[in-house]
């Protein structure tokens, strides 16, 4: 017996607003812990403590807002983290920020020369990752957070969007609210700064699977 | 479009983040849920049934604004129902109705030596038809007379007043015909010098079209048998009989006569009773014409003395009024009280010529 298929992300949202609260809670259970986790890395450590209200604002703004809701070609899960990163961007320029939208950045990004410790690399997305395999990814995890640190607001949400949330670049434009070849720069420029900033550590495996 | 390819390492080592398994606070989560589910409840009120035209209406008429409307107008309405049928004040100004021709005028016409009442008649028509400042405007030398006209010790009665009480309670007793026959006879405001009572003589025609301030008590006595269930006949007859304790009036007994004419009977000294006609309600008619406001109080003594040949007026059989011609006035004795009045000796021969034929 097969089981009905899953409702869209669309479906749950016009059913809750047409009063629906369960459908709601569903909506929350598939996006809650994405969309905190993009908060959480997109305001960085600095702004970490403001996770909670960017990711309570935005959810009441979808709340409040669920009458007015239609998907005009934009997925729920997009709006949702429009609202996001509008929210954050509020959070930086409020805290003095520098909010660069520009994808124009020449300048050189170096990487941190120090704490280059890491000299095997596993091969990533193992079914069943050795311990210390699973520890090394554990570490490259830190230091990757650190790296995002480094990198602009619009690089860096477009980077986590598009490898973290998995959304497709054409999505991460219209989530970021700018043209498909802008996302697609931001991210290229993303990934060289976190490449570089990762490079001591991941140098061997790149040269070993490009 | 196409979607460039992800960096496995930096997706790898993003899934192994210590941030990765982060959840967000299970209190901040059931706040999110709770709101969401109190906003869920208020998108979606409960459904509520049809309504049918008529409870809408009421729900309308229950709005404190629209129930108070009403209330004054069922009150308005209310007020309006009791007074519809209620006579006029008499005591109120008002135009007199159409002039039609008075039940007894047609007998006085045809009776014969009644010529000189009709002008009077016709004037006090005319005078009637006018609006009241008009007549005020007349009636202003008269009270001027009054007031330079020395008071006078117990006032007679005076055919005038009399009159205007009479009209009062006819016109309040419903009795239209009289009350058309006494209005123009009220309003020939006969001589005036020779009345004791001048304020009196100079009211009848401000108090009859002005609202009549100085006859209040006739009013409120009309009032008082207004109010009354007793039959309008019989408040107009006891009416008379009041009056005729303190007044005597030739018009208040011609009002009577004609509004209740199969009451009243007529008879000639030893004669027998016979009803009463029109031949002598136009001898009453012409009585009045000529005695006016002549009619001076007998004493004691002549009341009590029995009258000679002459008119005796009884009503359902009971003798009222006696009316005597002599050689040297006009004498009229009723129950309570005696009355005469000098005339010329052509003018008694008149009278009595004219009685003769019109009671045989």
């Amino acid at each position: 017996m097969s089981t009905p298929p899953e409702p869209t992300d669309d479906e749950l949202m016009s059913a809750y607003a047409q009063g629906d609260a369960s459908a709601f809670e569903r909506l929350y259970a598939r996006h809650q812990a994405g969309l905190y986790r993009f908060i959480r890395r997109l305001l960085g450590t600095a702004l970490a403590a403001q996770t909670d209200e960017v990711f309570q604002d935005t959810w009441l703004k979808v709340v409040n807002a669920r009458q007015q809701w239609a998907p005009q070609g934009a997925s729920f899960r997009t709006w949702l983290f429009t609202l996001a990163n509008h929210r954050v961007i509020d959070i930086w320029r409020r805290s003095g920020r520098e909010v660069s939208m520009s994808t124009d950045d020449d300048s050189p990004w170096e990487p941190d020369a120090g704490g280059a410790a890491w000299q095997q690399w596993p091969m990533p997305a193992s079914a069943s990752p050795h311990s210390d395999d699973l520890a090394f990814w554990r570490r490259a995890g830190e230091r990757l957070l650190g790296c995002l640190e480094e990198l602009p607001l619009a690089q860096r949400s477009t980077f986590l969007l598009h490898h973290d949330d998995e959304l497709p670049l054409a999505e991460v434009a219209r989530t970021l609210e700018v043209g498909f070849e802008t996302a697609k720069t931001r991210l290229r420029y993303a990934m060289s700064k976190l490449r570089t900033c990762m490079g001591a550590y991941l140098a061997p495996i790149q040269g070993g699977t490009s | 479009m196409t979607d460039p390819d992800r960096d496995d390492y930096l997706r790898e080592a993003l899934r192994h983040a210590p941030d990765a398994q982060v959840q967000p606070p299970t209190a901040l989560s059931a706040l999110i849920l709770n709101e969401a589910r109190t906003k869920a409840r208020d998108a979606k009120p409960p459904a509520r049934p049809a309504r049918s035209p008529l409870l809408g209406l009421w729900d309308w008429l229950a709005r404190p604004s629209v129930a108070a409307g009403f209330a004054g107008l069922m009150a308005a309405t209310l007020v309006g129902v009791m007074w519809w049928d209620q006579p006029m004040d008499p005591a109120l100004p008002r135009r007199p109705a159409p002039a039609t021709a008075p039940v007894a005028a047609p007998s006085v016409a045809s009776a014969p030596g009644v010529a000189p009442a009709q002008a009077p008649i016709a004037e006090a028509e005319r005078r009637a038809a006018e609006p009241p400042h008009v007549v005020l405007r007349k009636a202003a030398p008269a009270a001027d007379k009054a007031a330079v006209a020395p008071a006078a010790s117990p006032p007679p009665p005076a055919p005038a007043a009399a009159a205007r009480d009479e009209l009062a309670a006819n016109s309040q007793s419903g009795a239209a015909q009289p009350a058309r026959e006494a209005t123009p006879v009220t309003a020939m405001a006969l001589p005036p010098p020779k009345l004791p009572a001048p304020a009196e003589q100079a009211a009848p025609d401000t108090a009859v079209t002005a609202g009549a301030l100085a006859k209040s008590k006739s009013a409120d006595d009309a009032k008082r048998a207004r109010s009354s269930d007793a039959p309008k006949a019989e408040l107009s007859e006891l009416r008379v009989q009041q009056d005729a304790s303190t007044r005597s009036s030739l018009v208040r007994l011609r009002a009577a006569v004609a509004a209740e004419p199969a009451r009243w009977a007529w008879q000639r000294d030893d004669g027998s009773a016979q009803s009463m006609n029109d031949n002598v309600s136009a001898w009453l008619a012409q009585l009045d014409a000529a005695t006016g406001s002549t009619w001076q109080p007998r004493n004691a003594h002549d009341t009590a003395a029995p009258l000679g040949r002459g008119l005796r007026l009884m009503r359902d059989g009971r003798l009222l009024h006696s009316l005597l011609v002599t050689e040297h006035g006009v004498l009229w004795q009723s129950e309570q009280s005696a009355w005469q009045a000098g005339l010329p000796t052509d003018t008694l021969a008149r009278l009595q010529t004219a009685l003769d034929a019109a009671a045989p």
